[in-house]
């Protein structure tokens, strides 16, 4: 029986699964080369991490509590959204008030991707410019994310050039270099008129409320730094309990995401422009989001939580490097995704994700912090209830009367184009002329 | 000034792993005077003008080609150099011109992120490890999409 998911990923383009393949395979490769060179002992370094997230989710409400009071101290507004609608309406009210019709420059941010920010600021008539060179081609083509940390996994070169030209840029040549540097050269305006910047959390550190951005580009850092208003969104569960907890964690991000020893720019906020300082925001607003997250913090799929947002487990996925991001039809694809989707939104609208894995744990193998992913697509898969119609009681059907299974034997070739699914890819086996009974009876 | 001999001896090996950490991401080591011989408009952090009278600043730090300031403090073990906002140190100046120039106190190296991170005051901190880069199309390797293309750190003893 094939399920919907099983169907888009049918219908896309060859292209598209051979860029998915080729990139995700480099990125494995890239992550194992990293993860040899940076860690002696990377088994107990990940078991650290593991125990750190382990002892945030168990202390999480004091933790956040300790996080607020940090950056109040800061000078950082924090505010509280319990879903997405508040969040929206929460953040929509900084940036009106910032400018009535606002220019607002962009980070890359799942969770507000999650909460569908872009569309709502548009709405309501205020400008938004995604700056990661992957999410601004995203927006261009009014598309949405394929990959966490790699927007347009599913694009390549061409494609990007295609974007640009339908929109007035003018590359000289498909080469990627080319293409960085104009969107480089248009995006520099916007940092400049920009009102607002606003920016996702890596983590945030409850003993000094420093947040935390990584990136590659620098378009996080300008986006933060040159808008008079910083307003940074995180999802509950990306709080740390020291400066110390830092360093690991960094090192393991940027090795199971990027493949690198540390990312280009770690970027620690720790509160507006001072008086006497040239730049950066006059106002740094965090919104803490939660959007379900309390709900899976109470119940079964609990360690999706202590979930990074590295990629690794896409990147490694036979069935993401098959189908791609946008099958999944949610904000997160892939192994995390297909956990994370039905904890934030219900198992009923998103549990049959649960089934877009092959159980082989690659995913938990490569997890910074040791996610038993399999085990929560397994309990997702009870709670769903309907597995796939397995064959057996139908062969147990013929197989329990001679005659019955005489007979189906005979009409076995018959049955052959219902397999149809099963033999484009395989082989159907040859029968080998004759049954085991017919070859008994006439034996010399 | 020089330092206590065995502080020297453990100076030099964190300069060696930082030296090479950091050409490993793209970023190179220079000397002072190669400061002089960039091209176009400078913004230069204030404190260090004196050093370079005779080039040209740009009036509007979006035009400079070149940003020189020095390092709050160094990572040998990732290549990094580090940050802190302040009044003579614009954050921008790090990320705007297409060209950093980091003058780096040899005495400022840390030998991990440990003990960098156990040193970090209340400031904003930014923790810089080679040039900007990207690899979002089809996993190849570009310098200097928004922040600088080329990361100089030049030894500056104090």
């Amino acid at each position: 029986m094939r399920s919907d998911f099983d169907k888009r990923a049918e219908r896309l383009p060859l292209k598209v699964v051979d860029s998915v393949r080729t990139a995700s395979a480099n990125k494995v490769q890239g992550r194992f080369q990293a993860i040899a060179s940076v860690f002696a002992e990377y088994d107990s370094a990940r078991r650290q991490a593991a125990a750190t997230k382990e002892y945030v989710l168990d202390n999480l409400a004091d933790l956040l509590v300790e996080l607020e009071a940090s950056c109040l101290k800061n000078g950082v507004q924090v505010h509280w959204a319990e879903d997405a609608e508040q969040a929206n309406r929460l953040i929509l009210g900084i940036v009106s008030r910032a400018a009535p019709s606002a220019l607002v420059v962009k980070g890359k941010s799942m969770a507000t991707e999650e909460i569908g920010l872009n569309e709502r600021l548009i709405q309501e008539g205020h400008q938004v410019v995604e700056t990661d060179l992957g999410e601004f081609v995203v927006q261009l083509d009014d598309d949405v994310p394929s990959h966490i940390v790699t927007p347009i996994i599913h694009k390549d070169r061409t494609d990007v050039k295609r974007t640009f030209e339908s929109h007035g840029l003018s590359p000289r040549s498909d080469e990627p270099e080319e293409l960085a540097a104009v969107a480089r050269a248009r995006l520099r305006e916007e940092f400049r008129r920009a009102d607002v910047g606003i920016s996702g959390v890596n983590f945030a550190v409850a003993s000094s409320g420093r947040l935390v951005i990584v990136e590659n580009e620098g378009n996080n850092r300008l986006s933060t730094t040159a808008p008079r208003v910083h307003i940074a969104v995180m999802g509950l569960e990306k709080v740390l309990p020291c400066d110390t907890d830092l360093a690991l964690f960094l090192r393991l991000l940027a090795a199971s995401s990027t493949g690198q020893r540390l990312t280009v720019y770690t970027h620690l906020v720790c509160g507006p422009r001072r008086p006497d300082e040239p730049d950066g925001p006059e106002e740094v607003h965090l919104v803490l989001l939660d959007n379900g997250r309390s709900k899976i913090l109470n119940g079964a799929l609990r360690e999706i939580l202590k979930c990074l947002r590295c990629g690794a487990c896409l990147n490694v996925c036979p069935v993401y490097r098959q189908a791609s991001g946008h099958t999944y039809r949610h904000t997160y694809s892939g192994p995390l995704g297909a956990v994370l989707a039905p904890g934030l939104d219900g198992v009923h609208s998103h549990g049959a994700l649960a089934f877009a894995s092959t159980l082989c744990g690659a995913c938990q193998e490569v997890c910074p912090v040791d996610i038993p992913i399999p085990e929560l697509l397994l309990k997702i898969r009870a709670e769903v209830g309907a597995t796939p119609a397995a064959p057996w009681p139908v062969w147990a059907w013929f197989a329990q009367r001679s005659a019955r299974w005489r007979m189906a034997l005979k009409a076995l070739p018959m049955v052959e184009p219902l397999a149809r699914p099963w033999t484009e890819h395989r082989e159907w086996p040859e029968p080998s002329g004759v049954d085991f009974r017919r070859w008994w009876d006439q034996r010399p | 000034m020089p330092g206590p001999r065995l502080a020297q001896a453990q100076v030099a090996d964190h300069w060696a792993l930082f030296r090479e950490r950091l050409s490993e991401v793209g970023g190179e080591v220079a000397d002072f005077s190669a400061v002089a011989d960039c091209p176009g408009l400078f913004w230069i952090q204030e404190g260090l003008k004196g050093f370079w009278p005779g080039l040209d600043l740009a009036a509007d730090p979006w035009e400079a080609m070149t940003g020189v300031c020095r390092a709050d403090m160094a990572v040998a073990e990732t290549g990094s150099v580090l940050f802190a906002s302040g009044p003579d140190q614009p954050r921008l100046l790090s990320l705007l011109p297409p060209r950093h120039v980091v003058l780096l106190d040899p005495k400022q190296i840390e030998p991990n992120l440990e003990a960098a991170l156990a040193r970090l005051d209340r400031r904003n901190w930014a923790i810089v490890t080679g040039p900007s880069r990207t690899a979002d199309i089809e996993g190849i390797l570009v310098r200097g999409v928004h922040g600088p293309r080329e990361l100089i750190v030049v030894p500056f003893p104090v």
